[in-house]
């Protein structure tokens, strides 16, 4: 089965931010209210990201996705001036209880408009 | 068809199997022109980038549905609800007339691809108000 998690990310993007699931507009610098623990084990896969109404300013961002507070190689990096990316090719590997989150590193001034929509596919296997 | 006895082949491992995608949006207030549901539990929005989400992969959008769960629609004039991709109209919409509360479009179907983005569209003429909480589904199925 293929689930698809989201999250939504606007704002600073100078240093590391993590962003809110589903509709939670926020981007903190502290992780915690953007994780959200996977029912099961499986896949990640698929990191697709959109800027819905601009452009990434002043500096690249790169958009991760992470499981318990760690990097995974599932991640897409937006140029300045880009408003889309994604990362259809690596993938991560996770487990029941895991905490998944999605974070940006971007450098100095680097900036999201308001909003980017992030999307993460999570496979597990079939019951 | 299959096989050689003498030289069995493992099994292939079974495709995943792709679900229905349920998205969840919510409006409530002011239906007069066109406004744009919140995604999840998101505010209503007037700029519609606020309102989209991006389609993860390949599929079809039907089933529209929309549930208002503390009253009825009021103004004495219809509010039609509508999915919209990449900020355009499509097919995929209803009108729900003054003091109905539930309404669906289960007939039309949009073809949608990874990437494009979602948004569903609230519009009526002056006076449409929708109650609180009022609840909007689409489905995407795999295509």
């Amino acid at each position: 089965m293929i689930y698809t998690y989201y999250f939504r990310a606007s704002g600073a993007a100078d240093g590391a931010h993590f962003f809110g699931p589903w509709d939670s507009q926020i981007s903190a610098v502290t992780e915690p209210p953007g994780q959200v623990p996977l029912p099961r084990d499986g896949t990640l896969r698929n990191l697709r990201v959109v800027c819905t109404n601009g452009v990434i300013a002043n500096n690249p961002v790169s958009f991760v996705v992470r499981l318990n507070g760690v990097f995974t190689p599932l991640e897409t990096t937006i140029a300045a001036g880009g408003n889309a990316g994604n990362d259809l090719t690596h993938t991560a590997a996770a487990l029941a209880g895991d905490l998944l989150s999605t974070g940006c590193v971007g450098g100095a001034a680097s900036t999201m408009p308001s909003f980017a929509t992030v999307a993460v596919d999570f496979e597990t296997a079939d019951p | 068809m299959c096989c050689n006895p003498l030289n069995p082949q493992p099994p292939a491992p079974p495709e995943p199997v792709i679900g229905i995608m349920s998205y969840y949006f919510l409006f409530s207030g002011n239906a007069s022109g066109l406004s744009f549901a919140g995604p999840w539990n998101g505010a209503v929005q007037s700029n519609e980038p606020f309102a989209q989400v991006i389609i993860p992969r390949d599929g079809v959008l039907r089933r529209l549905r929309v549930r208002c769960v503390a009253g009825a629609l009021s103004g004495g004039v219809a509010t039609t609800f509508t999915a919209r991709v990449n900020a355009a109209n499509t097919a995929l919409a209803f009108a729900m007339t003054s003091g109905t509360s539930i309404g669906s479009d289960l007939v039309n179907e949009i073809p949608v691809t990874a990437g494009q983005l979602l948004s569903i569209g609230v519009s009526g003429p002056g006076g449409a108000t929708a109650p609180a909480n009022t609840r909007i589904f689409v489905e995407l199925d795999p295509p």
